[in-house]
């Protein structure tokens, strides 16, 4: 499974690439914000994005929307991680259609569980 | 009306020194800024130079463990001796590798505390537009007052960000999303 990482902060997404690949996943591409996510996209493909919201460009919460409308990638499972966890923060990443949330700073085994209850709902939604 | 005048003429001499305080505090706020994104760039670095020696370290102890396998596997039965060292080895190691990723993990605080400097500088920014809002309603010749300048960003950052170990705001979010789905059908 390739990942899409995207997060402005080079030390974020070091951090996550590496949980990544601690817990199985090696196969990762990385962007430093929601445009640079974009192009990474259709030039390089990936199964599974994980967005940062905060970002210069083009934020996470329009990356996912973009996602969404893309007849190619709009079922995609999308993991937010982020420093926001206000309840409108959450509901309004929901609205856009975020599979799950994660507030920062997260644990590896948090990512994980994320991951694992996300690829599980994806695998038992009728197509 | 003598004292009107009088206390008129003492208000010129301090509207100057306002003026003037208010144009060295506007022109000082941009090397303000520069210093905290110095800042931010700088622990940006040395954070990344922490997580390329944390990987070497990862790497260095999964040819240990590995070396330690082929060791068992070479040694057979005769490892029997020393099975009691040789398992000690192997959690030193699981523990050493577990310590290079909570390190790792810790690491999260530059980009948070990076969010809270960018929230600072922006705030920064804004006394200082506003100075110079003043400063432009104080004297219309603005040829020597300090340029504008370019507005600053405000959605790059969460000026709330918190390093915060407690569960609690991602429980808080588990539960508005678990909330979410099902009223959703998700």
């Amino acid at each position: 499974m390739k990942f899409l990482v995207v997060d402005d902060s080079l030390t974020m997404r070091r951090i996550v690439i590496n949980t990544l690949k601690t817990i199985g996943y090696a196969e990762v591409v990385e962007a430093g914000d929601g445009k640079d996510a974009m192009a990474k996209l259709l030039s390089e493909g990936a199964d599974f994005l994980i967005t940062d919201w905060n970002m210069p460009e083009m934020n996470g919460l329009e990356l996912t929307k973009w996602v969404r409308a893309n007849a190619q990638y709009g079922n995609m499972p999308i993991l937010m991680v982020t420093t926001r966890g206000n309840k409108e923060d959450v509901i309004e990443a929901m609205k856009v259609r975020v599979n799950n949330y994660i507030v920062k700073p997260f644990t590896a085994q948090g990512l994980k569980e994320k991951i694992d209850a996300i690829l599980k709902t994806v695998e038992t939604k009728p197509a | 009306m003598n004292n009107v005048v009088e206390i008129l003429i003492g208000l010129v001499p301090l509207l100057d020194r306002i003026k003037t305080s208010i144009e060295e505090s506007t022109g000082t706020i941009p090397k303000a800024s520069t210093q905290l994104s110095s800042v931010t760039q700088a622990t940006e670095m040395a954070t990344v130079e922490i997580l390329n020696t944390l990987d070497g370290m990862t790497e260095r102890i999964g040819s240990a463990e590995g070396g330690l396998v082929s060791m068992k596997n070479d040694l057979g039965a005769a490892a029997a001796p020393v099975q009691g060292k040789l398992q000690e080895i192997e959690k030193t190691l699981a523990e050493t590798r577990q310590d290079a990723m909570n390190i790792a993990m810790a690491l999260q605080v530059q980009d948070i505390t990076s969010q809270q400097i960018a929230g600072v500088t922006h705030l920064i920014e804004t006394v200082r537009q506003q100075l110079l809002s003043v400063l432009g309603q104080m004297d219309k010749d603005l040829e020597h007052a300090p340029s504008p300048g370019p507005e600053a960003p405000s959605g790059h950052f969460d000026s709330n960000a918190q390093f915060n170990r407690s569960t609690e705001r991602q429980d808080d979010a588990d539960a508005i999303i678990q909330q979410w789905q099902k009223v959703n059908h998700e």
